[in-house]
C-alpha cells in the first residue's frame, strides 16, 4: 500500500507545481509581450513594466511552495518522511494540493491579463502605475486564499 | 497632523514687474497659481517669452548631451551637485556664456555631421574604383586610330573563355583581360578594332555585360584610390578636431547644467504666469497658499511692488490639498497619494494608516535579514543620492518598513529564514541548540499566525470605523455615529464575548443587531420599509467578514517568503559550502525582489480596500506650488 501513498502524494506535488507554473508562465508571458511594445517606444519605462510583469509570477511560487512542502513531508528532501505514507494519507496530500493547483493556474492567467492591460496605463500615465498594480493584486487575492487552504490542509495531515 | 487650511491670494502688479513677481513666488514656493478667468473685455491673456525660452532651452539641452558624449567627465550618480547662489544662477552673464558655449558646441556638431557625411560619400566612391586597382592604365582608357579599348563587367556566372569566345566571334582580334573578379562579377578590360567596337559591345551585352565608363579620369584606379584615401585622412583629422571641439571642461559642463536649470525654471515661471490675465500696463493672478504662510507672504509682498489680497475659500471653491505630518508619518503620504490625495474638506488618513502599513509590510516580509538589507539600501540611497521629492519619501518609507521587517523577523525567528541553523549544521553537523524566534515560528504554528492575522485585521477595521465615527461627530451627526458605528461595535463585542461565554455573548450580539434593525432604515418613510431596510442592513456582516478574512494574506505572504527562503537554504545545503554560498546569494536576491513587490502591493491593498473603504474621502488635488525646482544643481543661500 505504501507505494500508492507515495504515488498519490507525488502526484499532488507535481500538480501543485506544474499547473500554477504553467499559469504563471502564461501570465508573465502576456505581460512581457505587451511591455515590449511600450519599451520599444520608451526604454526608460523598463522598470515599471518589469514590476507589472513580476506580479503574475507569484502563483508559480505558491505552487512551488506547496510542492516543496509535500516533498518535505514525504521525505524526498531534507530527511525522513514526517508522516506514515498510507494510501489514505497520500490521498489527503493529493487533495490538499488541488486548491493552489487550480486556482493558481487560473488566477495567474487572469492576473496576467489585468497586468497586461496595466501596461497601457504605464504607456499613457506612468505616474499611475501603482493603480494598475493594485488592480492586478486584486486578482491575486484568490491565489493567496487557495495557498492558505492548501497549506492548512497539508499542515493538518498527521 | 492634518490637512492644511488654504487661503486664496489675489495679486496685482505692474506688467513690467511680472517676471520679478513670478521669480519671487517661485523662490517662496508656497503659492499654487490657478487659472484666472478674464472677466472684462479690457483684459487679455499674458504674452510671455515662453517660446523664446524653450528654444534656448532646447539648444542648451542638445549641447549638454553632446558635451556629455564627447568629453571624458567623471560624473556618476554619486558626484556632488553644483552649488550656486540664486543670483548667479539667473544672472544674464551665466546665461549668455552658456548660450555661446552651446552655440559653439552645436555648430561644431553640425560641422561634424557634414564632415562625416563627406567621409562616407568618399568611401563609397573609393569602393567603385577598388575592382580596377590592378589595371595599370588610366581609367578613361586610351583609344587609338585603329583600335579602341573599354571596360566592362560580366556576371560571375559566365565563364571567362565563353566571354572571350563571344568577343572573338565578332572581331577576330578582340582581346579580353580579366582585371579582377569577385563573387558577383568579372571586371574586364577589352581591346578590339575601332570598326567593330560597337558590335563587340553589343554581343557582350547578350551575356548581360555592363559597360563601365570613367569619363575624363586620366589617372589609374590605384592613384585615384590613393587620392581619395588622402582626402579621407584629411577629413578624419578635421573630424577629430571637431570632436575635440565638442569636448568641454567640467566647468563648462557645469555651466551648461546650471543654465539648463535656470532656463527650465524661468520657462515654468513663464508658463505659469500665462494663467493670469493682463492689460497693457498691469498683471493680475490668483492662487492658493497654506494659511500658516500668511504672515510670511504678507511681509514679502509688503516689500515688493505688488498689491495683494488674502481671503478664505468660499463655498464651491476647490482648494488643493496639502497634508502636514510629522517626519515619521510623512513618508507614508506616498502610499496615500498613489490612491488619491484626500479631499480638501475630508480627513488626512496618513497618521492612522501609517502604523498599520508598516506593521503589515513587516509581517509579510517577516525576515530580519531582508529587513536589514532594505533598511541599509534606504539609508545608503538617502546619504549618497540625496534625493528629493517623492523618491526621497520612498527611501524613508523603505527605512521605516525595513525596521518593522527586522522586528517581525526577530519575533518569527527568520534571518534569511533558517540560514543560521543551516550554516551551523553545515559546519558542525549538529542542529542549533536553541530556537531563534522570540515569539513563535509561523511555518510551524500556522494556526496561531492565522488567528493573529485576523485579529490584526479586526483591529484595523474597527480603527477605520472609529475614524468614520470621528468624522460624523465632527460634522455634528452624533446619533448617526452611534447608530451606524456604535451598534456594529456592540454586535462585534457580542461576537467576541461568545468565544468566552456564549449566553452573555449572544445577548450582546442580539442587542447590537436589534439596534441596527431599528435604526438602519431611518431614511425610509414607510414603517415597513424602515423595518426591512433595517433587517437588510445586517447583511453588511458579510462585508465585515470578508474584510477580516482578507487579512489572512498576512499569513500567506509571510509563509511564501519563509518557505521559499527555506527552499533556497535547503538546496544550498545539498550542494556543500561553496555551492551554498552561490545558491544563497542568487536565491535570496530573487526572493527579496519578488516579496518586496508582493509585500508592498498587498499592504497597500489592505489600506486601500479594507481600511480606506470605511471612511476615506478621496478626490483631492495635491497642492502643487510654483517653486524653483532644479534638477542638476543646488541653490545655496546668498552670502551677505
Amino acid at each position: 500500500m505504501e507505494i500508492y501513498g507515495t504515488i498519490l502524494a507525488l502526484l499532488g506535488a507535481a500538480l501543485a507545481t506544474f499547473l500554477p507554473g504553467m499559469g504563471s508562465s502564461k501570465g508573465v508571458g502576456i505581460v512581457g509581450e505587451a511591455a515590449s511594445g511600450v519599451v520599444a517606444e520608451d526604454p526608460s519605462k523598463f522598470g515599471q513594466t518589469l514590476l507589472l510583469q513580476a506580479l503574475p509570477a507569484t502563483q508559480g511560487i505558491y505552487g512551488l511552495l506547496i510542492g516543496f512542502l509535500v516533498l518535505l513531508k514525504v521525505g524526498f528532501v531534507g530527511g525522513d518522511a514526517q508522516i506514515e505514507l498510507t494510501y489514505v494519507n497520500g490521498f489527503y496530500i493529493l487533495l490538499s494540493c488541488l486548491p493552489i493547483a487550480f486556482v493558481g493556474y487560473y488566477s495567474a492567467i487572469r492576473q496576467g491579463r489585468v497586468a497586461a492591460a496595466g501596461i497601457g496605463v504605464v504607456a499613457k500615465r506612468p505616474e499611475e502605475v501603482s493603480k494598475a498594480m493594485i488592480y492586478a493584486a486584486m486578482v491575486e487575492t484568490y491565489a493567496v486564499l487557495a495557498l492558505l487552504v492548501s497549506f492548512l490542509m497539508l499542515n493538518g495531515i498527521k | 497632523m492634518s490637512i492644511v487650511r488654504m487661503k486664496r491670494v489675489k495679486l496685482l502688479a505692474m506688467a513690467e514687474d511680472r517676471e520679478k513677481l513670478m521669480r519671487l513666488l517661485g523662490r517662496i514656493g508656497a503659492v499654487e497659481l490657478s487659472e484666472t478667468a478674464a472677466e472684462e473685455e479690457t483684459s487679455q491673456p499674458v504674452s510671455t517669452e515662453a517660446d523664446g525660452l524653450s528654444e534656448k532651452l532646447s539648444a542648451i539641452l542638445s549641447a549638454e548631451s553632446l558635451a556629455r558624449k564627447y568629453s571624458k567627465l567623471k560624473k556618476g550618480m554619486f558626484s556632488p551637485r553644483v552649488q550656486i547662489t540664486e543670483k548667479q544662477l539667473f544672472s544674464s552673464e551665466l546665461l549668455e556664456s552658456a548660450l555661446s558655449e552651446a552655440e559653439r558646441i552645436n555648430e561644431n556638431a553640425a560641422e561634424l555631421t557634414s564632415l562625416q557625411e563627406r567621409r562616407s560619400k568618399l568611401m563609397a566612391l573609393s569602393e567603385t574604383f577598388t575592382p580596377w586597382k590592378e589595371l595599370e592604365l588610366p581609367l578613361d582608357t586610351p583609344q587609338g586610330k585603329a583600335f579602341e579599348t573599354f571596360l566592362c563587367t560580366v556576371p560571375a556566372a559566365v565563364e571567362l573563355p565563353e566571354i572571350a569566345a563571344k568577343a572573338v566571334a565578332v572581331d577576330g582580334c578582340a582581346e579580353i583581360y580579366e582585371v579582377s573578379a569577385d563573387r558577383e562579377l568579372h571586371y574586364l578590360f577589352c581591346v578590339c578594332h575601332r570598326a567593330s567596337g560597337e558590335a563587340v559591345r553589343d554581343s557582350l551585352k547578350e551575356l548581360s555585360a555592363a559597360i563601365v565608363r570613367f569619363g575624363g579620369i586620366q589617372k589609374t584606379a590605384k592613384e585615384k584610390i590613393q587620392e581619395i584615401s588622402d582626402e579621407i585622412s584629411g577629413i578624419e583629422k578635421e573630424i577629430k578636431k571637431a570632436e575635440e571641439g565638442l569636448a568641454v571642461t567640467p566647468e563648462v559642463y557645469d555651466l551648461l547644467l546650471s543654465a539648463q536649470d535656470a532656463l527650465s525654471t524661468s520657462l515654468s515661471c513663464e508658463r505659469e504666469s500665462e494663467k493670469g490675465i493682463a492689460t497693457s500696463r498691469a498683471f493680475y493672478i490668483e492662487g492658493w497658499f497654506p494659511e500658516r504662510e500668511e504672515k510670511m507672504l504678507a511681509e514679502v509682498f509688503e516689500t515688493g511692488k505688488v498689491a495683494y489680497e488674502f481671503s478664505d475659500p468660499e463655498e464651491g471653491d476647490e482648494p488643493p490639498t496639502l497634508t502636514y505630518n510629522s517626519r515619521l508619518i510623512a513618508p507614508f503620504e506616498v502610499v496615500t497619494n498613489m490612491y488619491s490625495a484626500p479631499a480638501y474638506r475630508g480627513i488626512d488618513p496618513n497618521p492612522t494608516m501609517a502604523p498599520f502599513f508598516a506593521l503589515f509590510f513587516g509581517i509579510m516580509l517577516s525576515d530580519a535579514g531582508y529587513g536589514l538589507l532594505l533598511m541599509l539600501a534606504g539609508i545608503f540611497a538617502l546619504a549618497k543620492l540625496k534625493p528629493r521629492g517623492g523618491f526621497r519619501q520612498f527611501m524613508q518609507l523603505a527605512i521605516i518598513c525595513g525596521i518593522s521587517t527586522v522586528i517581525w523577523g526577530a519575533l518569527f525567528g527568520g534571518f534569511f529564514r533558517d540560514a543560521i541553523p543551516s550554516v551551523y549544521k553545515l559546519f558542525t553537523g549538529k542542529t542549533l541548540p536553541f530556537d531563534l524566534a522570540l515569539w513563535f515560528n509561523p511555518t510551524e504554528d500556522p494556526m496561531t499566525m492565522l488567528i493573529f492575522s485576523l485579529v490584526l485585521g479586526g483591529v484595523q477595521i474597527v480603527a477605520g470605523m472609529a475614524v468614520k465615527a470621528y468624522m460624523m461627530i465632527r460634522d455634528g451627526e452624533v446619533w448617526a455615529a452611534i447608530f451606524d458605528i456604535g451598534f456594529w461595535w456592540v454586535a462585534f463585542a457580542g461576537a467576541i464575548t461568545c468565544i468566552f461565554n456564549s449566553t452573555v455573548g449572544l445577548y450582546i450580539l442580539g442587542a447590537g443587531a436589534l439596534g441596527l434593525i431599528l435604526t438602519q432604515g431611518r431614511a425610509k418613510k414607510n414603517i415597513i420599509m424602515k423595518f426591512f431596510s433595517g433587517l437588510l442592513s445586517l447583511y453588511d456582516v458579510t462585508g465585515y467578514f470578508s474584510d477580516i478574512l482578507s487579512y489572512s494574506r498576512l499569513l500567506a505572504l509571510s509563509l511564501s517568503t519563509a518557505v521559499v527562503a527555506t527552499v533556497i537554504n535547503t538546496m544550498g545545503m545539498l550542494t556543500g559550502p561553496i555551492g551554498f554560498f552561490i545558491v544563497f546569494l542568487i536565491g535570496h536576491v530573487f526572493n527579496i525582489a519578488i516579496n518586496l513587490v508582493g509585500s508592498f502591493v498587498h499592504s497597500a491593498r489592505l489600506q486601500y480596500v479594507e481600511y480606506f473603504g470605511k471612511f476615506y474621502e478621496s478626490g483631492g488635488r495635491p497642492f502643487a506650488p510654483l517653486a524653483i525646482k532644479t534638477k542638476n544643481i543646488d541653490i545655496i543661500k546668498e552670502e551677505n
